[in-house]
């Protein structure tokens, strides 16, 4: 089994008007999944389809390599999720809840819960109630209680909202930790690319219901990365120059703007030497760093040639 | 089922419910006990023995269809306003059983509190009578044959009349909206509808259509957030 969860057309419409349209989402096993998006792209709704709050209209959805059915209760056992926002008994501790939790799992291993708030770093606390904790607390809580029953996929949105930045880092370490060491497919929304860039290992974009991009973290990096911007006039011989003078290898030529792009570790004093040999007009010669925000930034936005272009 | 409603009981306050059905039974014996002190009441509502378990069951139904309207708002409505609701639901459970098993704790306590709540009060009520002599009537230890199957047709009548309040509560999951809704309907039952002060729970046919319509409702509930999005 290469997809731990698939999504297959997958639409969900509220009087008509489709908030999530014909996704096909591919999750592979044992990766951290960042599924990004502005607030209202349809993350949650998504993500409420795969635990089964929220009944899609129209598609399927693939867990564990079965479909998935109304009443699929035995796939929900082996998953893990923080919807929106953790909700817990106020009024019970920590400790109660996560027993509560457990049982309504069919999950019975007591040292698990002294563990796993371990785990989170949530020690000396768990006897008081929950109303008491704060919200960085609460994330911890439902985390712990997400990764309690050792799910083989974790479901979590937004789950770094309102955290400090220490907060923030200590959950991306236990989240790769999670990823890495114990095995466990991890579907991560976020609205922030920050937050999920350094752990990732494939985006998956939404905006305004539509998946409008799934790849991996490295193949993005890749054509992302810094590069030498060169515009000419005539932009044949020049890639002719730089093909065969220059020996480059990754570039890329957009005709509509006689724009190259150029990968391949050339120094730009060195292509500015080639063109003028050979009587190559440059415009601009430009060392060119893109951050991945701008990129991502783009892409949700949807505008942009550079994301077309692509 | 049984180990959700246990889990269910696990996440309720038993020991707040124990104290008010506790207190609820002493309110009721203390006005009782009021009642007793006007001469007039006494020749009015307690005059037989008769008189006194009609008395006895309308503040007893009265006082558990509203308290049953409370434990509905804490253990449905406030859920599912307060989103916990949603989280159940994730539960590889189903949301029906998840659902039943509330209906089932209210209905099941009404019940129970309906027919001991009208035994303990009645036999307190008789206690209290020997020591303060309220009425000259000897009222009698022993209950007329049948008596315990009419009160037991009336606490199943009123299990089911304990769920009516979900039809106005679950509207906008309002717990205002399912308490009042409980008061309205004891209101409703319990004023006289003509001058030989009968009132609408002594027809029995009265609660027990209200008992059905009750579980329909209860039914009709569940139905919905089964299909529900939440």
């Amino acid at each position: 089994m290469i997809h731990i969860l698939r999504t297959h057309q997958l639409t969900k419409a509220y009087n008509g008007e489709e908030v999530v349209s014909s996704v096909d989402m591919n999750v592979r096993h044992g990766e951290i999944y960042g599924f990004l998006g502005p607030n209202g792209a349809g993350k949650t709704t998504i993500m409420k389809m795969i635990t089964n709050l929220v009944k899609p209209s129209g598609g399927e959805i693939e867990l564990f390599g079965e479909k998935v059915h109304d009443t699929s209760y035995e796939l929900l056992k082996r998953m893990g999720s923080i919807i929106e926002y953790p909700i817990f008994f106020e009024k019970l501790t920590a400790r109660k809840n996560l027993e509560l939790h457990c049982e309504y799992m069919g999950y019975y291993d007591k040292q698990a819960i002294p563990e796993t708030l371990a785990l989170v770093n949530l020690v000396n606390v768990e006897n008081k109630p929950v109303k008491d904790f704060s919200l960085g607390m609460k994330q911890r809580l439902g985390i712990a209680r997400a990764v309690i029953t050792k799910p083989e996929i974790l479901i979590l949105d937004e789950p770094v909202n309102g955290l400090d930045p220490v907060g923030m880092h200590e959950l991306r370490e236990l989240f790769v930790k999670l990823s890495r060491q114990y095995g466990i497919t991890l579907l991560i929304s976020s609205h922030n690319l920050s937050e999920i860039e350094q752990i990732a290992d494939t985006i998956g974009v939404i905006r305004k219901g539509q998946l409008i991009k799934e790849a991996s973290m490295e193949e993005i990096r890749n054509t992302h990365a810094n590069h030498i911007e060169l515009v000419v006039k005539d932009y044949p011989k020049a890639a002719f120059i730089l093909e065969n003078k220059l020996k480059a290898r990754k570039f890329r030529v957009r005709e509509d703007k006689s724009i190259i792009n150029i990968y391949d570790d050339i120094s730009q004093n060195a292509i500015f030497q080639s063109m003028m040999q050979n009587e190559v007009e440059i415009e601009s010669l430009n060392y060119k760093k893109q951050p991945l925000e701008d990129y991502f930034l783009q892409l949700i936005e949807g505008e942009g040639s550079y994301a077309k272009s692509n | 089922m049984l180990n959700l409603i246990k889990l269910e009981l696990k996440r309720m306050n038993l020991v707040g419910v124990t104290v008010t059905f506790v207190l609820i039974n002493a309110a009721i014996v203390g006005m009782l006990m009021l009642l007793g002190i006007e001469p007039e009441a006494v020749t009015e509502f307690l005059s037989s023995s008769e008189d006194l378990r009609v008395i006895i069951e309308l503040f007893v139904i009265a006082a558990f269809v509203i308290y049953a309207s409370v434990l509905l708002s804490q253990i449905i409505v406030e859920e599912f306003k307060n989103k916990t609701i949603s989280f159940l639901f994730m539960y590889p459970i189903s949301r029906k059983k998840l659902l039943f098993a509330k209906l089932i704790i209210v209905s099941v306590l009404t019940f129970f509190f309906v027919i001991a709540s009208t035994l303990i009060v009645y036999y307190s009520f008789l206690a209290f009578n020997k020591l303060y002599a309220f009425t000259p009537v000897d009222l009698g230890l022993a209950l007329p044959s049948g008596y315990l199957l009419h009160l037991v047709v009336l606490a199943i009548a009123c299990s089911g009349m304990s769920l009516i309040p979900l039809f106005f509560g679950m509207r906008k999951y309002s717990v205002p909206a399912t308490i009042v809704s409980g008061i309205a309907i004891v209101a409703l039952l319990s004023s006289s509808v003509n001058t030989n002060d009968t009132n609408l729970f002594s027809v029995t046919a009265v609660p027990v259509f209200l008992g059905l319509l009750g579980f329909l409702i209860a039914y009709l509930v569940v139905g919905r957030a089964v299909k529900q999005d939440f």
